[in-house]
Parts: C-alpha cells; structure tokens; sequence
C-alpha cells in the first residue's frame, strides 16, 4: 500500500540531481516552469544539479535563470555524443563524481540526494546507461525514473513515469517541505551513523548519553521530547557548577527540547549522524510517523534547533522551554520569546527560545530555536542569549542546518581515521572523536568532567583525565581547545599554590579533583561495593601536579607554539616543580624520596617512592628547569634533587618496581582471579587487594606512555611482560591506554583487543554506568591508542613530527588525518609505505629515518614491520 | 474478594504462618483465608489442594511453612505455583518469631531483567503502601562490574543506573555487597532488620538460582516470598 508518509522521495533532500533535456525540458517545451523551480529550490537552501548535453555552454544557457540562493546550481555534461558509454572513460560520472565531493566538503552525503531522471534502463545494463549516471558513489542517493523505461528499470531506481509533470511535482514537493518546515533527514551511511531502536529498555539511558550534541560549551542529552519515566534530560555547560565543597557538581540548565506527544512512539529509529552532527528520530510502525532532527550550533556557540513533526492530533509544542530538575528558575518573556534562567550562588545558566507551529498534509510541525548563555561568576545576560537568537532566526533552521553539516565536514577534512578492513572500528573511533568535540569546544578556557557534559556522572569534576587522557587526543584535533584545557589549569595556579601552602609546601599543588574555584573536591568518603571506605586520593595522588605540567608541554609540543611555555605556561612549570622540591624528603644517603602517595593504580594507597610519581616529579623539575636556563639557581637545585630522586629501576631485572615493597606483596596475577577488565577490588576486597601485586591500571607503564624518555632505554617490554598480567583494569582509563603500550612494544594484535574493549566501553555500556555520562578518559585514549599507538606518532621538543607505525594483523591500512605542528597532516599507513600529506612545511621523521622536510604529498618507503 | 492463603497444619507452624498472612493481608489490603491440612493426608494430595486453592481467583499468595507438610510439598507447591508464595522457614514456627507487621523488605536483585520483571509489581506495591524497600545487590565473580573507577562517584553512578533499569520505584534504598550470593541476603536480611525476604525464581529446582532461593529460606530468620519468574526477557545487560 503506498503510504504517502513513507515514500522514498518524500523526504527532504538537501540536492536534487536532474536531466534537463529528457526528463526536464523536452524538445520544444517550454523552460520557465522548470526554470522557476529551480529558482525556488537555491532560494530555499537547496543545491541543483543539472545534466545535459553538449558543451558546458549549451548546458549553462538552459536554466538561464540563476537568482542568488544560498543553494548552489551545477551544470554537468553528459559525455561523447549524447549519452554516456559504459565502462569507458565517462564525462557525465566524472562530473557527477566532481559534484558528490563538492557536496560531501559541504557536509552532504549521497543519502540526500534526489536524482530525476529517465531510461536509466533495463536491469544488468549498467548503472551508466541513463540520463543520469548512477554511479557507484551514489548508492545510498533516491533515484527516480519519470521516463517510460520500457525495458524495466534497475532495482535502484524507482520507477514512477510521468515525464515532465511529475519532475515538477517532485520539485514542488521539496519546495513545500522546505516551506512547511517539514522535517528533514540524514544520510543513513552505515560508516557515519550509530543507530537505536530503542527496543531495549535498559538501553535508554545510555542512548541519552551516546547521543548526547555539544557545541561552544554546551551540550543536551539525547533525551527522546515527551516526558519519560526514568529519562534524565539535561542540558549542562561547561565550568557551570553549583553546590560547594565534595558535592559541587554541574548546573543544569532550562530544557529546550520537551513536547507533548500522545501518544507516544512505542518504537522508533534514533540515528546519531556523526558527519554531520544532527540526531534524528523516526517512528516506526504509525503513520504519519513522528520525526525529529535537532542539532547543537557548531558555528554559533549556545545556539540549538530542533524540527519536529506527527500526526496533527498527537503533538503539543508547550513551552519550549522548561525547568530542569533542580536550581531556581525563573521564567518570563522577552522581545516576544521565552526565556528561563537558572541559578545557583554566583553561577547561572539562562537560555532564550522561540518557536514556529504550523501544519502540512495532515502533520502538525514544530520549529524550535533556543540560544543559551552562561557564567560562572554572575548573572548570565538574557540579551546576549536574545541576539543569538535573532541572528539564528534570520538565518533560518535551514541554514543553521547546512552551516552545522559544513561545520562538521570541515572538521572531518581535518580529523578522520580510515580502517577499510574494520569499518566497526572505524565507526566506534568517529564516535570518540565526535564526543570529543561535542565536550571540549571551547576556546577561551574549557573544564572537562570525567563524563564531559554528557550526563550528571562524577558530577563534572575535573580529573587527570582531563589532563592525561583527554588534552593528548584534543591536541591532535583542535589545538585552541586543547589551549583552553590548559587556561582552565592555569587560571587555577592560585589555588594551587594555597593548596601547597595548607600542607606546608612551596609552590602549586592541584587537586586530585578540581571544579569551578580550583579547589580540592574529591569526597572524602565513598563505597567499593558494599563497603564503606575512605577516598585517600584527595590526599594523597599528587601525580597530578606534574600531569598538568605535562600536559601544558605536550600543548607547546603539539601547536608548535614555541611560546606558550615561556609565556603563559612558564607560571605552572615553575611553581609545580617548586611544589615537588619542597615536597622530596632526602635521606642520609642523599637519596630524595616522596612518601605517602597514591599512584595511578589505587588499588595501594599510602605508598612510598611511587614509580610513576617520582618519575613525573623527576621530568617536571627537570623541565622546569631547563625553562629557567643554567644560571637560575634555583634551577641548578630542581635538577640536582631530581637526579636524586629514586625512580625504583632494578637494572638487574629491567623493572620498575612500583613502589618501595611492591615485589614484596603476595605475586597473584589476574590469570588467578578473574578475566580481566574487572574491578578486582570489588571481588577480592581492599585489604586483600592490597597485599597483592594486582594493580588497577597501568602505573609504571604510564611513565613510558607520558615520558618515555625518562624511561630506562629497551624497559616498556620488560614492564609490560611483568605488569600486564598483574592489570585488572578496573578503571575506565586503562584499556585504551595500555593498547597503546602495546603497540609500541610491538603487540599490536594484542593492542587491538584492547582497544575493542576500549571502543565498546560507552558503546556497549560495558561499565553500566554510561547512562551517567560517557567517559571522556576513554575517548580521548582510544584516539590516543591510533595515534601514538599504532601510527607511532610523537612530537618532541625540537618539533620533528616521529612516526614508528605497528598495524595489527587484521588491519592492512590505517588512515589518520589530524593536527599537528600547526598543520594538518593526512597519513596513509600500509606494512610497506606511508602516504604523507601536509598543508604546509613539517618535519617527518619514519622509523629510524633521517628526518626530512615534507610539503604536500609524499610517500615514505617503510623499513621494517 | 481478595485474600492471602494460609496453609496451616497440625504440626505447629500454624500461628507463624497464620500471623504472616495476617500481616501481608495488611500490607495487601486482603483477608487472611486459611486451609487446613489434616495430619496423615498424602503428599500428592495436600499438593494438589494447595495449588487448588492458590489458584482461585481471588488468592493473591499463599504462606507456607517450609518443611511440615508431608514430603516436600512445600517446595513442590512452591514449584509449581504461578503465583506468589511464603515460605516461613522452620525456625520461625512460634508466633513470637514471627513478625505481626510488614514495615521492611529486602529485595535481592541479581541484575537480570527476569527477576526485576517478576518482582517489579509487587515491589511498586510495598513502596506505595509505605513499606521500606531494601534492594541488594551481590557482586559475585560473574556480576562484579568491570569498572570501578571511584569510590563515591561509581557507587552513585552505578546505584543509580541499576536502580533505573531494576526498580525504578521512588524511596527504594539500595545495598551492595561482595561475596556469596545466598550467605550476604541471609546477613543483609540481619543487619536491615526486614520482615520479609523476596525473590523472583525460575521454579526450577536445582538449578543455580533455585539452588541459592532454597539457601536462602533455609538459613534466613524471616520469611520468604517467592514470586515465580514468567517473562522471557533478553540476556541481562550489566549491571
């Protein structure tokens, strides 16, 4: 039965690809309906492509009228003397090839395109034997036929006769969607899109999270609109808190995306399309169905827009915006929108909305627009909001919608992983890179919680994730954002330098957890399980003063801003390694030790001489004070402490032991215990685990992954021999991480497995705690696992880009494009050769190869793997 | 009319599971209806007039106690019962050990959608008559989770999520444990104070579950009620 809710070609395509001659303007008839379509369709946004005959000039001269429109019109020619032929070389398909990249630069897939043509002939002669060539690329696009075809038309391309008059009634639909505000839909490439069916209750929360949209520092859960039981909306900012103290945690802010829909969908499709940064819903089994697209503005930072539509009776606009679960709100008008506001103590969220409801063929529509502001100081400012707005309303939700799929495509250009032989793989590290950008952007100064801003979990803290784990991946993505990772550290120094103070030390301690003032707010108390324990980590893991002093380095090393650490980082290097020298205790033998601290494995609390503590101690005194130069006294002193500094080397054995007493503890593996990833301290209990050598993550190794070069020489292997089976990894952070490990120990195939656990982590909820936000710690690792895994690839002071790939068995080619160096960098990487392209001049270096100055394209021989 | 079974006997189990029944009539807004088994009856018949009687419309459960009927009809009943049964474990045979009012029970919830769906009714109706819900979760070799990564905030995140997916029901608190399934609902059931212990089952005996549901009854000092797992749901999601 041929529902005109679910027609193939009524949906709203954003170009539409026609025959001119055949299927357009037939000899002799008259041009000016069709030219005015035209006309309509660019005026309305959408892109026009045109084929004919002849030369481009004869083709050009048909449609005559080209009004200015935001949509674009391209004139293509058919090849040779009328039609193209198959299997050779082919004017029409390379023309038509030329359009889809153009397209895909502006964030449009082949899903949304409409082709309207005729004898696209009988099935088996070919997909280039029509009036438009169906070439492979344009799988995914609607094709129709309003020609005869009365050989029968390929099995691709709908057949609806009708010639002319049914070209126009096409155009004229696409014209109507656009004016009714019809909503639109996305390109369903299985590369692109993560997809839900919602038939799993117990997945719902989750896909709130996984589907969370993010833009300029705000971010919306992918909440289905109508009031859910156990659905937890939110819309948070970044650095936005409220509460004091341990429970200081992140301000929701007004909800923009709640209707009234009765009744609701019982199933629907839910698809996040990561190309272009929009989620769409449709329901399935109803009729009209209920549709939605929203979005989170890339290019106008608070901005957010979503269409809706249903059958006229179900769905109720309400207020478009409404109170979130907790603060004081208040609500009023302004200029003839709403507007709601929350706040708590200093800090406020405010958001501005408006919203059109209209009715097309039986569908009631909706068009939402809401411009959010927010400030961790004072009173957000609704007239800020009031102005995005306006200049969002003017722009219109269809031009939101092409800036927001240009946006995005403009950041795929310049960051993307191809992996042809696990397209799975492939699709789950877009998703971290998605969520990446959906959580960090921001450019003046950005707090990243453990769970980002997608969802309440670990209350927006900010962690060494953020610093260790996040800022890596993000300085390889957007080198400003991971700037602005860095100011949210620097403008905390103050803080910092109190906390030292309050233990009687020089300098700038951070705290283990850090929210909007800088100050410590890691609870005290909490539960393994069952059990009541204290949190020492507050106390006691200092690492992460010498982390953010890390991560201030690898910024520098990664933009090439030669300045930055001794401009605005030179503060932080100077007082973190002030911390650490005031810190070290020296003993009788000169020896300098750091006692009483918790490594990254907190599975043993209280320890001395932490492996990986002392040894990132050790790097930020000596980085500090090579930035103060050989005369700084105070410099001499950072580095002869750190050369005393005991880092726990066996040069015997080629180990690290990872804290004073550690080999002395019960050597229980992980092979007599359970199948790792597990929290081990839930299964055998704190005490137990303590007097056992199984660690959480990675500790030691950490030092290989952060400073290899304060590493003994050759030591990763060993270590990893001897601590991998000793890793429960019972935290979030370590399997992405320890894939990297391995991959620069040369277990690549082994990196993979982790990896995959790292890459189902949030996907799958594999903790079952994603529905609380996902875990940022692990999507930047599982970049960092490609990247510095894999690839190789290292920056290091004298700005030569180092790149040692490892490809797992299973894969053939890993494709990387990232930032680096102030350029962007595109690698092909096979067993025999890397395919290099810049934008500009960098310095390579493959292997153990001479490094060489690369401009453009280069292919690099491999030497070994 | 609804009304909650009392299976009583002549060998002294009678006032203990008399009184439960009275108090889950309380909670249940229904009348306590008693049937009396006579001391010599065959096991195959007692069975079969117990599963008549449960199976009358207005029998909403039934309370038995565990181990005085001839046999093992208690369990056999238990078995083969679509609906809810008390046991009342052998110790609790006195009235004086057996509690008069319903005001706390524990909810063991082993995290698969099975056993939250059997119980999810019973538990949405002890949370709206004012009953304190207790829901307890044992992380054992195959349950504990994957990830821990910090104390305060995983457990938040976790009871959370597992609350969310298994007993979405407000005022519900919730327990963690490590170790021995059955031994910790024995020990929480202590600690807690409850009156009442509820579990859903398969009715399968001997097999895991059924095998930690008799522990349980067995080693417990208040009653049991058991509410027979129907639905067929997808393999269990952690947590």
């Amino acid at each position: 039965m041929d529902d005109p809710h679910h027609r193939p070609y009524d949906r709203t395509f954003e170009a539409v690809m026609f025959d001119w001659y055949a299927t357009g303007v037939p000899g002799g008839a008259c041009a000016v309906p069709i030219r005015r379509r035209v006309a309509m369709l660019r005026a309305a946004g959408v892109d026009v492509v045109v084929m004919g005959d002849g030369d481009r000039d004869t083709v050009g001269g048909e449609p005559r009228a080209r009004p200015d429109g935001p949509g674009r019109l391209w004139l293509c020619v058919r090849g040779g003397d009328g039609g193209p032929t198959e299997g050779g070389p082919d004017d029409g398909a390379e023309a038509v090839r030329a359009v889809l990249v153009s397209l895909a630069e502006r964030g449009v897939g082949a899903g949304l395109i409409l082709i309207i043509g005729d004898r696209f002939g009988p099935p088996g002669r070919g997909t280039l034997g029509g009036s438009i060539p169906l070439i492979p690329e344009m799988a995914r696009a609607t094709a129709v036929s309003v020609g005869p075809e009365p050989g029968g038309s390929p099995p691709e391309v709908l057949h609806l006769g009708g010639g002319p008059a049914t070209l126009l009634s096409l155009l004229d639909r696409q014209v109507r969607r656009r004016r009714h505000r019809r909503t639109p839909g996305v390109d369903d490439d299985p590369a692109w899109t993560i997809r839900e069916t919602g038939g799993d209750p117990a997945r719902h929360r989750v896909t709130e999270a996984l589907f969370t949209l993010g833009a300029g520092g705000f971010a919306t859960r992918g909440s289905v609109e109508e009031p859910t039981p156990g659905s937890v909306p939110l819309v948070l900012a970044a650095g936005i808190y409220t509460g004091g103290g341990a429970g200081q945690h992140l301000l929701p802010g007004p909800l923009w995306t709640g209707l009234l829909l009765d009744p609701p969908p019982e199933e629907d499709l839910r698809t996040l399309d990561l190309r272009s940064g929009v989620l769409t819903r449709e329901e399935t089994g109803h009729t009209p169905p209920v549709r939605m697209l929203r979005l989170a503005c890339v290019s106008r930072p608070g901005v957010v827009a979503m269409r809706a539509e249903a059958g006229a009776g179900r769905l109720r606009a309400g207020s478009p915006l409404r109170p979130p679960p907790e603060g004081q709100v208040t609500e009023g008008r302004l200029d003839g929108h709403s507007w709601a506001r929350v706040a708590a103590g200093r800090a406020g969220m405010a958001a501005v909305a408006a919203q059109r409801v209209g009715r097309d063929d039986g569908v009631r529509t909706l068009e939402r627009i809401a411009a959010y502001v927010a400030d961790p100081a004072r009173r957000p400012v609704l007239r800020d909001a009031a102005a995005a707005l306006e200049a969002a309303e003017r722009a219109g939700f269809d031009r939101l919608l092409a800036e927001q799929r240009a946006a995005w495509a403009a950041r795929w250009e310049d960051v993307d992983v191809s992996i042809p032989d696990d397209p799975a793989a492939q699709l789950a590290v877009r998703f971290a890179l998605f969520q990446l950008w959906n959580n960090v952007d921001r450019r003046d100064e950005v707090a990243v919680g453990a769970r980002g801003l997608s969802g309440g979990g670990y209350a927006g803290h900010v962690f060494w994730d953020a610093d260790v784990f996040v800022l890596p991946a993000v300085a390889s993505m957007r080198p400003a954002e991971a700037g602005a990772m860095v100011a949210y550290r620097l403008r905390r120094l103050a803080a910092a330098r109190a906390r030292a103070a309050a233990v009687d030390c020089a300098g700038a301690r951070f705290p283990w957890e850090s929210a909007a003032t800088g100050d410590d707010v890691t609870p005290e108390s909490g539960h393994l399980g069952g059990e009541a324990v204290p949190i020492l980590t507050g106390q006691l893991e200092e690492h992460i003063t010498a982390d953010i002093a890390w991560a201030a380095v690898h910024h520098a090393r990664w933009s090439g801003d030669r300045g930055f650490l001794d401009g605005p980082a030179r503060p932080l290097l100077i007082e973190t390694a002030r911390y650490w020298a005031s810190r070290c205790q020296v003993d009788d033998e000169g020896g300098a030790h750091l006692g009483d601290v918790i490594g990254p494995d907190e599975y043993h609390e209280a320890v001395t001489d932490n492996a990986f503590t002392n040894v990132m101690a050790r790097w930020n005194l000596r980085r500090a004070a090579d930035l103060v130069g050989p005369d700084h006294a105070e410099g001499r002193r950072w580095r002869a402490l750190a050369d005393r500094l005991v880092d726990g080397y066996h040069p015997a054995s080629g180990l690290y032991e990872q804290f004073a007493g550690y080999f002395r503890l019960e050597p229980l593996t992980m092979e007599q215990v359970a199948v790792p990833p597990v929290a081990a301290d839930l299964l055998l209990g704190r005490k137990r685990l303590a007097a056992t050598q199984i660690i959480k993550q990675p500790d030691v190794l950490m030092l290989h992954h952060l400073v290899p070069e304060e590493a003994e020489a050759g030591s990763l292997e060993r270590n990893l021999d001897f601590y991998g089976p000793r890793t429960a990894h019972g935290s979030s952070l370590s399997p992405a991480i320890t894939a990297c490990l391995l991959s620069r120990a040369g277990r690549p195939d082994e990196a993979l497995d982790l990896l995959r656990v790292a890459l189902a982590l949030d996907l799958d909820d594999l903790t079952g705690t994603t529905a609380t936000g996902l875990h940022m710690a692990t999507l930047g690792g599982v970049w960092q696992a490609l990247l510095t895994g894999f690839a190789g690839a290292r920056v290091g002071d004298d700005g030569i880009l180092r790149l040692d790939p490892r490809l797992p068995t299973a894969w053939g080619s890993l494709g990387l494009r990232f930032r680096c160096l102030g350029r962007r960098v595109r690698l092909d990487i096979t067993r025999e050769s890397v395919d290099v392209w810049t934008d500009g001049e960098l310095w390579l270096r493959l292997d153990a190869a001479e490094a060489r100055r690369l401009d453009g394209p280069a292919r690099l021989p491999r030497r070994r793997e | 009319m609804r009304h909650v079974l009392a299976v009583v006997d002549d060998t002294g189990g009678a006032s203990g599971v008399i009184a439960v029944a009275g108090a889950m009539a309380e909670v249940l807004r229904a009348d306590v209806r008693e049937v009396r088994i006579a001391v010599g009856s065959g096991g195959r018949d007692v069975e079969t007039a117990v599963l008549h009687e449960l199976e009358q419309k207005g029998t909403i459960l039934g309370v038995l106690a565990d181990g005085t009927l001839p046999g093992d009809v208690s369990w056999r009943v238990v078995r083969r019962s679509t609906k809810p049964v008390i046991l009342l474990p052998s110790r609790m045979r006195t009235p004086e050990a057996s509690r008069k009012v319903i005001s706390r029970v524990l909810l063991p919830l082993d995290g698969s959608p099975e056993a939250a769906a059997a119980v999810t009714e019973t538990a949405g109706l002890f949370t709206r008559t004012g009953v304190d819900l207790v829901v307890l979760h044992v992380f054992d070799q195959v349950t504990t989770p994957r990830c821990w990564d910090q104390a305060a905030h995983a457990r938040q995140a976790w009871e959370e999520e597992f609350l969310a997916r298994h007993c979405a029901h407000p005022g519900v608190r919730m327990e963690l444990r490590s170790g021995v399934v059955e031994e910790q609902v024995v020990n929480v059931a202590v600690e807690e104070y409850v009156d009442l212990i509820t579990l859903g089952w398969s009715r399968r005996i001997g097999r895991g579950r059924a095998r930690t549901v008799r522990r349980i009854v067995a080693d417990a000092d208040v009653p049991v009620m058991l509410i027979p797992m129907t639905r067929r749901a997808a393999p269990p999601p952690p947590p």
